[in-house]
Protein backbone atom coordinates (compact mmCIF):
# COMPACT_ATOMS: atom_id res chain seq x y z
CA UNK A 1 0.00 0.00 0.00
CA UNK A 2 1.09 3.70 -1.15
CA UNK A 3 0.51 5.45 2.39
CA UNK A 4 0.89 8.78 2.88
CA UNK A 5 4.03 10.37 4.09
CA UNK A 6 1.67 12.44 6.72
CA UNK A 7 0.86 9.54 8.49
CA UNK A 8 -0.03 8.67 11.62
CA UNK A 9 -1.49 11.86 12.76
CA UNK A 10 -0.56 12.83 16.21
CA UNK A 11 -3.63 12.38 18.73
CA UNK A 12 -4.12 16.05 18.40
CA UNK A 13 -4.52 16.42 15.09
CA UNK A 14 -7.06 13.51 14.31
CA UNK A 15 -9.18 15.08 17.55
CA UNK A 16 -8.87 18.47 15.59
CA UNK A 17 -9.83 17.16 12.50
CA UNK A 18 -12.80 15.33 13.82
CA UNK A 19 -14.28 18.52 15.46
CA UNK A 20 -13.72 20.48 12.63
CA UNK A 21 -16.21 18.03 10.94
CA UNK A 22 -18.59 21.11 11.72
CA UNK A 23 -17.23 24.02 11.70
CA UNK A 24 -16.23 25.83 14.63
CA UNK A 25 -13.68 28.67 15.85
CA UNK A 26 -10.48 27.61 17.72
CA UNK A 27 -11.80 27.97 21.44
CA UNK A 28 -14.94 25.79 20.12
CA UNK A 29 -11.91 23.17 19.18
CA UNK A 30 -10.39 23.24 22.09
CA UNK A 31 -13.64 22.30 24.09
CA UNK A 32 -14.79 19.69 21.90
CA UNK A 33 -11.24 17.58 21.44
CA UNK A 34 -11.76 17.82 25.45
CA UNK A 35 -15.30 16.44 25.16
CA UNK A 36 -14.70 13.83 22.24
CA UNK A 37 -11.03 12.65 24.72
CA UNK A 38 -13.06 12.54 27.87
CA UNK A 39 -10.99 15.13 28.99
CA UNK A 40 -7.79 13.51 28.49
CA UNK A 41 -6.61 15.96 25.41
CA UNK A 42 -6.57 19.64 26.55
CA UNK A 43 -4.92 21.53 23.91
CA UNK A 44 -3.33 24.76 25.10
CA UNK A 45 -4.43 28.19 23.56
CA UNK A 46 -0.63 28.77 22.01
CA UNK A 47 -0.76 24.99 20.89
CA UNK A 48 -3.91 25.40 18.97
CA UNK A 49 -3.18 28.58 17.24
CA UNK A 50 -0.13 27.13 16.10
CA UNK A 51 -1.95 23.80 15.15
CA UNK A 52 -5.12 25.75 13.28
CA UNK A 53 -2.33 27.46 11.07
CA UNK A 54 -0.67 23.78 10.00
CA UNK A 55 -3.36 22.53 9.31
CA UNK A 56 -4.29 25.73 7.21
CA UNK A 57 -1.12 25.40 5.24
CA UNK A 58 -1.43 21.70 4.82
CA UNK A 59 -4.87 22.61 3.32
CA UNK A 60 -6.84 19.98 5.75
CA UNK A 61 -8.66 22.44 7.05
CA UNK A 62 -9.82 26.01 5.63
CA UNK A 63 -11.20 29.39 6.95
CA UNK A 64 -15.45 29.41 6.25
CA UNK A 65 -17.13 33.05 6.73
CA UNK A 66 -17.57 33.99 10.36
CA UNK A 67 -20.56 36.15 12.02
CA UNK A 68 -18.14 37.37 14.59
CA UNK A 69 -15.75 39.38 13.40
CA UNK A 70 -13.25 38.87 16.08
CA UNK A 71 -13.27 34.82 15.43
CA UNK A 72 -12.52 32.76 12.83
CA UNK A 73 -14.06 29.70 11.74
CA UNK A 74 -12.61 26.90 10.27
CA UNK A 75 -13.83 23.55 8.68
CA UNK A 76 -12.53 20.94 7.41
CA UNK A 77 -11.82 20.63 3.82
CA UNK A 78 -11.95 17.17 1.28
CA UNK A 79 -8.36 16.27 1.60
CA UNK A 80 -8.87 16.33 5.27
CA UNK A 81 -10.89 14.04 4.75
CA UNK A 82 -9.21 11.85 2.92
CA UNK A 83 -6.49 12.20 5.65
CA UNK A 84 -8.30 10.92 8.35
CA UNK A 85 -9.87 8.13 6.41
CA UNK A 86 -6.56 6.88 5.90
CA UNK A 87 -5.42 7.45 9.48
CA UNK A 88 -8.49 5.69 10.49
CA UNK A 89 -8.09 2.58 7.94
CA UNK A 90 -4.68 2.47 9.77
CA UNK A 91 -5.33 2.67 13.41
CA UNK A 92 -8.43 -0.29 12.76
CA UNK A 93 -5.34 -2.48 10.96
CA UNK A 94 -3.02 -1.71 14.45
CA UNK A 95 -6.25 -2.52 16.20
CA UNK A 96 -6.79 -5.63 14.58
CA UNK A 97 -3.39 -6.60 14.58
CA UNK A 98 -3.71 -6.42 18.56
CA UNK A 99 -6.81 -8.27 18.40
CA UNK A 100 -4.96 -10.74 16.72
CA UNK A 101 -2.87 -11.70 19.82
CA UNK A 102 -6.41 -11.59 22.02
CA UNK A 103 -5.00 -8.88 23.75
CA UNK B 1 9.32 55.79 46.94
CA UNK B 2 6.46 53.29 46.51
CA UNK B 3 7.93 50.41 48.97
CA UNK B 4 5.27 48.12 47.57
CA UNK B 5 6.53 48.78 43.74
CA UNK B 6 9.36 47.37 41.98
CA UNK B 7 10.93 48.22 38.83
CA UNK B 8 13.86 46.47 36.96
CA UNK B 9 15.61 46.40 33.87
CA UNK B 10 16.66 43.32 32.41
CA UNK B 11 17.46 42.35 28.85
CA UNK B 12 16.73 38.67 27.93
CA UNK B 13 16.94 39.31 24.24
CA UNK B 14 14.92 35.14 22.83
CA UNK B 15 15.22 33.44 26.15
CA UNK B 16 11.63 33.29 26.74
CA UNK B 17 11.39 31.14 29.43
CA UNK B 18 14.08 32.68 31.49
CA UNK B 19 11.79 36.23 31.02
CA UNK B 20 9.11 33.44 32.01
CA UNK B 21 10.72 32.52 35.32
CA UNK B 22 12.18 36.09 36.24
CA UNK B 23 8.46 37.13 36.23
CA UNK B 24 7.44 33.88 38.32
CA UNK B 25 10.20 34.60 40.53
CA UNK B 26 8.88 37.64 41.68
CA UNK B 27 5.23 36.49 41.19
CA UNK B 28 5.89 33.43 44.14
CA UNK B 29 7.35 36.18 46.25
CA UNK B 30 3.76 37.93 46.09
CA UNK B 31 4.25 40.36 43.41
CA UNK B 32 1.79 41.25 40.20
CA UNK B 33 3.23 42.60 37.11
CA UNK B 34 1.81 46.11 36.51
CA UNK B 35 3.41 46.98 32.90
CA UNK B 36 6.15 45.96 31.05
CA UNK B 37 8.02 47.04 28.19
CA UNK B 38 10.16 44.16 26.26
CA UNK B 39 11.96 47.19 24.20
CA UNK B 40 12.99 48.93 27.01
CA UNK B 41 14.10 45.81 29.13
CA UNK B 42 11.62 47.37 32.27
CA UNK B 43 9.43 45.21 34.36
CA UNK B 44 6.88 46.91 36.43
CA UNK B 45 6.23 44.75 39.71
CA UNK B 46 3.88 44.99 42.81
CA UNK B 47 3.36 43.81 45.98
CA UNK B 48 -0.27 42.27 46.18
CA UNK B 49 -2.14 40.63 49.61
CA UNK B 50 -4.41 38.19 46.93
CA UNK B 51 -4.30 34.94 47.38
CA UNK B 52 -4.23 34.59 43.30
CA UNK B 53 -1.57 36.13 41.30
CA UNK B 54 -2.04 35.85 37.55
CA UNK B 55 1.04 33.90 35.85
CA UNK B 56 2.37 35.17 32.79
CA UNK B 57 2.95 33.49 29.76
CA UNK B 58 4.64 34.43 26.27
CA UNK B 59 4.57 33.80 23.05
CA UNK B 60 6.50 34.56 20.22
CA UNK B 61 4.72 34.58 16.62
CA UNK B 62 4.49 36.86 13.80
CA UNK B 63 0.93 37.71 13.30
CA UNK B 64 -0.17 38.49 9.26
CA UNK B 65 -2.60 41.82 9.86
CA UNK B 66 -4.74 43.18 12.61
CA UNK B 67 -7.88 40.75 11.47
CA UNK B 68 -5.87 37.18 12.62
CA UNK B 69 -4.58 39.31 15.45
CA UNK B 70 -8.08 40.06 16.65
CA UNK B 71 -8.56 35.93 16.12
CA UNK B 72 -5.30 34.97 17.70
CA UNK B 73 -6.19 37.00 20.78
CA UNK B 74 -9.63 35.88 21.32
CA UNK B 75 -8.53 32.44 21.17
CA UNK B 76 -6.26 33.15 24.05
CA UNK B 77 -9.22 35.27 25.84
CA UNK B 78 -11.59 32.56 25.12
CA UNK B 79 -9.72 30.15 26.83
CA UNK B 80 -8.77 32.31 30.04
CA UNK B 81 -5.35 34.53 29.22
CA UNK B 82 -5.76 37.97 29.28
CA UNK B 83 -3.50 39.82 26.62
CA UNK B 84 -1.37 42.40 28.69
CA UNK B 85 1.86 43.65 26.13
CA UNK B 86 2.30 43.26 22.99
CA UNK B 87 1.59 44.50 19.03
CA UNK B 88 -0.08 43.19 16.22
CA UNK B 89 3.57 43.64 14.25
CA UNK B 90 6.02 42.84 17.10
CA UNK B 91 5.74 38.93 17.21
CA UNK B 92 6.15 39.02 21.17
CA UNK B 93 2.94 38.74 23.14
CA UNK B 94 2.57 38.19 26.47
CA UNK B 95 -0.69 36.80 28.89
CA UNK B 96 -1.76 36.72 32.34
CA UNK B 97 -4.36 34.07 33.60
CA UNK B 98 -7.59 35.69 34.09
CA UNK B 99 -8.85 33.41 36.83
CA UNK B 100 -7.75 30.04 39.25
CA UNK B 101 -9.17 27.79 36.57
CA UNK B 102 -7.14 29.34 33.42
CA UNK B 103 -4.52 26.25 32.54
CA UNK B 104 -0.77 26.46 33.71
CA UNK B 105 1.02 26.72 30.06
CA UNK B 106 -0.07 28.07 26.70
CA UNK B 107 1.49 25.03 25.34
CA UNK B 108 0.12 21.62 26.15
CA UNK B 109 3.06 20.10 24.05
CA UNK B 110 7.00 20.03 23.46
CA UNK B 111 6.22 20.24 19.46
CA UNK B 112 4.45 23.66 19.36
CA UNK B 113 7.30 24.79 22.33
CA UNK B 114 10.39 23.66 19.61
CA UNK B 115 8.16 25.95 16.70
CA UNK B 116 7.76 28.85 19.10
CA UNK B 117 12.06 28.33 19.08
CA UNK B 118 12.21 27.42 15.55
CA UNK B 119 10.01 31.39 14.78
CA UNK B 120 12.60 33.01 16.97
CA UNK B 121 15.59 31.34 15.04
CA UNK B 122 14.38 32.88 11.90
CA UNK B 123 13.85 36.27 13.59
CA UNK B 124 17.12 36.22 14.66
CA UNK B 125 18.53 35.37 11.80
CA UNK B 126 16.57 37.70 9.58
CA UNK B 127 18.12 40.29 12.44
CA UNK B 128 21.89 38.86 12.64
CA UNK B 129 22.32 38.84 8.01
CA UNK B 130 21.39 42.55 7.38
CA UNK B 131 24.13 43.54 10.13
CA UNK B 132 26.48 41.28 8.77
CA UNK B 133 26.01 42.82 5.50
CA UNK B 134 25.71 46.19 6.58
CA UNK B 135 29.35 45.63 8.88
CA UNK B 136 31.16 44.28 5.67
CA UNK B 137 29.72 46.89 3.47
CA UNK B 138 31.44 49.69 5.96
CA UNK B 139 34.32 47.66 6.54
CA UNK B 140 35.42 48.41 2.88
CA UNK B 141 35.53 51.95 2.91
CA UNK B 142 36.94 51.97 6.22
CA UNK B 143 40.59 52.50 7.83
CA UNK B 144 40.48 50.04 10.39
CA UNK B 145 44.01 51.40 11.54
CA UNK B 146 42.14 54.13 13.12
CA UNK B 147 41.01 52.04 15.85
CA UNK B 148 44.38 51.58 17.04
CA UNK B 149 44.88 55.30 17.13
CA UNK B 150 41.24 56.76 17.74
CA UNK B 151 43.13 60.50 17.67
CA UNK B 152 43.42 60.38 14.39
CA UNK B 153 39.13 59.94 14.27
CA UNK B 154 39.02 63.68 14.58
CA UNK B 155 40.07 66.11 11.97
CA UNK B 156 39.61 69.54 13.67
CA UNK B 157 43.65 70.65 12.87
CA UNK B 158 45.64 70.90 15.72
CA UNK B 159 43.23 69.77 18.29
CA UNK B 160 45.27 67.83 20.43
CA UNK B 161 48.20 70.78 20.79
CA UNK B 162 44.76 72.44 22.15
CA UNK B 163 44.54 73.61 26.11
CA UNK B 164 42.07 73.89 28.38
CA UNK B 165 39.45 75.82 27.74
CA UNK B 166 39.84 75.91 24.00
CA UNK B 167 40.53 72.09 23.73
CA UNK B 168 37.50 71.05 25.44
CA UNK B 169 34.87 73.43 23.41
CA UNK B 170 36.61 71.96 20.43
CA UNK B 171 36.99 68.26 21.30
CA UNK B 172 33.15 68.35 22.39
CA UNK B 173 31.76 69.32 19.46
CA UNK B 174 33.49 67.26 17.26
CA UNK B 175 32.76 64.38 19.30
CA UNK B 176 28.95 63.85 17.79
CA UNK B 177 30.53 63.91 14.47
CA UNK B 178 33.22 61.39 15.42
CA UNK B 179 30.25 59.03 16.82
CA UNK B 180 28.66 59.71 13.28
CA UNK B 181 31.49 58.65 11.29
CA UNK B 182 33.08 55.78 13.44
CA UNK B 183 30.14 54.40 15.39
CA UNK B 184 29.26 51.85 13.46
CA UNK B 185 32.37 49.98 13.59
CA UNK B 186 31.66 49.69 17.00
CA UNK B 187 28.01 49.03 17.20
CA UNK B 188 27.75 46.68 14.51
CA UNK B 189 30.17 43.68 15.82
CA UNK B 190 27.74 43.92 19.47
CA UNK B 191 24.69 43.85 17.52
CA UNK B 192 26.47 40.72 15.48
CA UNK B 193 27.45 39.24 18.67
CA UNK B 194 24.02 39.60 20.36
CA UNK B 195 22.21 38.41 16.99
CA UNK B 196 24.63 35.41 16.93
CA UNK B 197 24.30 34.36 20.38
CA UNK B 198 20.13 34.41 20.04
CA UNK B 199 20.56 32.49 16.96
CA UNK B 200 22.53 29.60 18.92
CA UNK B 201 19.77 30.01 21.76
CA UNK B 202 17.03 29.51 19.62
CA UNK B 203 19.05 26.46 17.89
CA UNK B 204 19.94 24.82 21.19
CA UNK B 205 15.90 25.21 22.80
CA UNK B 206 14.79 24.27 19.38
CA UNK B 207 16.26 20.99 19.42
CA UNK B 208 15.66 20.44 23.56
CA UNK B 209 12.50 20.59 22.56
CA UNK B 210 12.20 18.81 19.59
CA UNK B 211 12.39 15.44 20.56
Amino acid sequence: MNRSKDLPLTETTFLILVSLTEPGHGYRIMQKVEELSDGNVRIAAGTMYGAIENLLKLKWIQSVPSEDARRKMYKITDAGIEILREETARLRTMVQIAEDLNL
Amino acid sequence: MDKNKIVKFKPFFVDIEKEEAFIEKYREKGYRIESLNNNLFKYVFRKTENTFIPKVKIDYRPINGKEEYANYLSMFEDSGWKHIHGTYWGGVHYFEQMNENTADEIFSDRSSLASMYRRLLVYSVLSLLPSIVMLCACLINYDLGLLFHPKNMYFTPGLWDMNGMQFWRAFLFETPFVFLRNGFILILPVMIIIFGFCCIKSIVKSRKYSN
